[in-house]
């Protein structure tokens, strides 16, 4: 049974890989219909998921898709393709402890790295990074307005002023309203709970996983997927990191079904616009 | 067929294990080729595999990119480029690379040669590429646009 259950997580991951791949499509049309009928076979052809040349595939075009779209390709892009590099590595190797420590170790470092990226950059720690963001990036625009009572005007008036032309030098006159104390709120809390859940995460992925912290890893992943992806709209993020984390999680009964409620999760805040929602049933428009 | 998840495994070669460090090792490289383009080339810290998104205000989509072609007489004119052309100016403007600021500059060239029926009051004689950068103030958050990189490019002869 023991070796059910470890199989069965390797399973469980490899499949969501490729239901990632379908739920969000990658590269251009000469790519994406073979990773599409690549995807679709891993998850309708029995055994297929732990073919090698399946594996080998999706790493040679995922690598290639963001090979091809440098620079402009997302973070997640070149997780994808070390994801499945890692995937058609054990396939060919048969070694699944190799494959739980890849996806640890993928996971750990993806967010150290993430977490350093913020701690040393000059405008995160002084929220002026999720400031600017939230008043720029018109993916926040519902989650703004529900939250801290500033109006879509309010918004389209603050992205003229932050992107206007400034060439010249010229002094500009301030922001055209008063930035509100739950707007600020928002953006203090925003910038510590990422730095600070990035940072544990980081940690409890790259420590001993039968140490403390180690053990509490599956737990943080999936918090931080189950918060952060109900407002950053990145959802096949969120997707490939519970198909890793699912593969080298702890084998304590049903932590692999918190990572498939997350997964499902997921699905719901990629299809729903839950924010305009309530934005629409409290008249907040 | 090799399999996944298959607990009576092979005695394991020392190339395999060496292999099975390939994906962190394509990680960790990713992310010093990120760090080598941001020093050298400007690259935009969201871009190239260095887990920077979300971290900075300098998203590539922040980044303000003017095309002016120069006159002889000293006057200048900005060009607005098509559609067509948007991807390679979208791939310059994340990385001010030499290399994509002179496909940046052929994509503009291609352009003019492609639109006879512009009036010039003079002969165009250079394409000046400026990329400026916004940035913050913290608290008041009032903007101020720094030029990340400018390059001047003579015109073909045969655009003239």
């Amino acid at each position: 049974m023991a070796h059910l259950e470890i199989t069965d997580r390797v399973a469980l991951g490899a499949r969501l890989t490729c239901l990632t791949l379908l739920f969000a499509p990658i590269g251009d049309w000469y790519l994406q219909p073979f990773v599409l009928v690549l995807s679709a076979a891993g998850l309708l052809f029995g055994d297929l998921w732990r073919s090698r040349w399946l594996w080998l595939a999706l790493a040679l075009l995922t690598g290639l898709r963001a090979a091809l779209d440098w620079p402009l390709a997302d973070n997640h892009a070149y997780l994808l393709a070390y994801w499945c590099t890692a995937l058609a590595v054990a396939a060919w190797s048969e070694n699944k402890a190799d494959l739980a420590r890849n996806a640890r170790l993928l996971i750990g470092l993806t967010f150290a790295f993430a977490a350093w990226q913020k701690w040393s950059s000059p405008n995160y720690l002084n929220d002026v990074f999720f400031l600017t963001t939230f008043l720029l990036d018109d993916r926040f625009e519902d989650f703004v307005v529900l939250l801290t009572g500033t109006s879509y005007e309010q918004i389209d008036a603050a992205r003229d002023y932050l992107e206007a032309d400034y060439r010249s030098g010229a002094s500009p006159v301030g922001l055209p309203f008063e930035t509100s104390w739950s707007l600020l709120l928002l953006a203090r809390a925003s910038t510590l709970w990422n730095l600070l859940d990035q940072v544990l995460v980081a940690a409890a992925f790259l420590v001993p996983p039968a140490s403390r912290l180690g053990r509490m890893r599956d737990a943080l992943l999936v918090l931080f997927c189950f918060i952060t992806y109900a407002v950053a709209p990145v959802a096949s993020f969120g997707w490939l990191l519970l198909s890793m984390g699912v593969v080298q999680s702890e084998r304590a009964n049903g932590v692999h079904l918190w990572y498939l409620a997350a997964f499902a999760a997921l699905v719901f805040y990629d299809q729903v616009s839950w924010a305009w929602l309530l934005v629409e049933a409290f008249g907040l428009e | 067929m090799l399999r996944l998840g298959v607990t009576d495994y092979p005695p394991y070669a020392r190339w395999q294990k060496a292999l099975s460090w390939l994906p962190v090792a394509l990680l960790l490289a990713g992310v010093t080729n990120h760090l080598w383009q941001v020093h050298k080339h400007q690259l935009s810290p969201w871009l190239g595999a260095g887990f920077g998104m979300f971290a900075t205000t300098d998203v590539d989509s922040a980044r303000q990119v003017y095309l002016t072609v120069l006159l002889a007489d000293g006057k200048e004119r900005e060009l607005a480029l098509a559609e067509e052309y948007r991807d390679t100016l979208k791939r310059a403007r994340a990385l001010p690379s030499d290399a994509w600021l002179q496909r940046l500059a052929a994509a503009a060239f291609e352009a003019l040669e492609a639109s006879p029926e512009i009036a010039w009051p003079a002969l165009p004689v250079a394409l000046r590429i400026d990329i400026w950068r916004l940035s913050y103030q913290a608290e008041t958050l009032e903007p101020n646009a720094g030029l990340l990189v400018s390059r001047t490019y003579p015109l073909p002869a045969d655009d003239r």
